[in-house]
């Protein structure tokens, strides 16, 4: 098992029953680290399309004046989708978990976890 | 690398405005029945148009009228030639007013009649002051407040209250272009119905949720040091619920 995929388990392992779907993407859109309970889970394709989605965010930060992007929380009627930039923004991490989950202390784990993820990209 | 849809799937503004964004050399070739056209981008705007009968600007205006059909995007392409000098934005607004007309021509004088209803009309303007005073209210109960706004999915704000000076049309603008693409994402992978969307920037807190009928939405902006999340998120749902209620019919 990788560095990442290390981290990446101790993270589901964290969230536990609310732990949905996790991967480690560049901004290429193709993911180099994740997983998921759900076996249907398209992993591609949601990395691919979240690639789009935090580039297009930081150009329309960048528009509106509003500085570097930092993450991206999509809420549905089924799930937390957050979205963040790890290092210097040439990957991103997204982490899917069920409405049970404790948003707050999502927000507060993908904090804790960020900076090991980014230096565990092997370069 | 090719990207293919439909355009049921994707509107034609949108696309463009994606494209636009990239900022790099493309073609997008549009197909309905038996018509096509294909439009060129270069360095973030629509440099040339073309179609079996005619070519530049006019290409465009038709072909926003195509609400069914199939696209698609090749990156990487040099446009042929340049017959088109405007602006994509405002070759879209241009586009849309024609659409606008073209509509209001095809109606019958009943029809019309119907349609200006100056009592309807005065009733939806009080309802816009009350959405505008709503904002005002909304403002003083969200700490660090910048702006808020009511957009429609075209991009284009119905009510809006400010803290200071800024550029609320361009906020509109772009926080709609990106929240489509969020709900195409979502949708595509199944992943249940928006509630809110929520940007965190270097700068600001960023939180749309859609107001009941999903086709305007509720934008606020905070400041990132005094904004407060939680406080957005709860607050941005009692007041979309009471600006759904006085949204205009």
């Amino acid at each position: 098992m990788t560095k990442l995929e290390q981290i990446l388990q101790q993270v589901r392992t964290e969230l536990g029953a609310d732990f949905v779907s996790t991967d480690v993407v560049g901004m290429d859109g193709l993911s180099i680290a994740g997983g998921s309970v759900v076996a249907d889970f398209d992993s591609t394709a949601a990395s691919a399309r979240f690639a789009m989605v935090m580039k297009l965010a930081a150009n329309v930060s960048n528009k509106i004046g509003m500085g570097a992007v930092e993450d991206s929380l999509v809420t549905t009627d089924q799930a937390y989708i957050i979205t963040r930039f790890l290092g210097d923004g040439s990957y991103f991490w997204d982490l899917a978990v069920t409405r049970n989950a404790t948003l707050g202390m999502v927000r507060m784990l993908m904090n804790e976890y960020a900076n090991q993820l980014w230096r565990a990209i092997p370069r | 690398m090719a990207v293919q849809g439909h355009l049921s799937d994707m509107g034609l503004p949108t696309l463009i405005q994606l494209t636009c964004q990239e900022a790099a050399q493309a073609r997008l070739t549009l197909r309905r029945d038996d018509q096509e056209a294909m439009l060129y981008f270069d360095q973030g705007t629509i440099v040339h148009a073309i179609s079996a009968d005619q070519e530049g600007k006019e290409v465009v205006y038709q072909v926003l009228s195509w609400e069914e059909g199939e696209f698609r995007l090749e990156m990487g392409i040099p446009p042929p030639a340049r017959t088109i000098e405007t602006p994509w934005s405002a070759l879209l607004i241009e586009g849309l007013q024609r659409q606008d007309e073209k509509r209001w021509e095809t109606l019958e004088a009943g029809q019309i009649k119907e349609t200006i209803d100056i009592e309807q009309i005065e009733e939806e303007y009080d309802m816009a002051e009350n959405m505008n005073d709503i904002l005002k209210e909304l403002s003083g109960q969200v700490p660090g407040f910048i702006a808020t706004t009511v957009v429609g999915m075209d991009g284009l704000g119905i009510a809006e209250y400010a803290a200071g000076p800024v550029d609320v049309e361009s906020i509109n603008a772009q926080m709609t272009l990106l929240y489509k693409l969020v709900d195409s994402a979502v949708a595509k992978l199944k992943a249940g119905v928006i509630e809110d969307y929520l940007l965190t920037t270097e700068k600001a807190y960023l939180l749309i949720r859609s107001l009941s009928d999903r086709n305007y939405y509720l934008d606020i902006a905070t400041d990132r040091k005094s904004g407060n999340v939680g406080n957005m998120r709860l607050n941005s749902r009692l007041y979309a619920e009471r600006l759904s209620k006085a949204m205009p019919k």
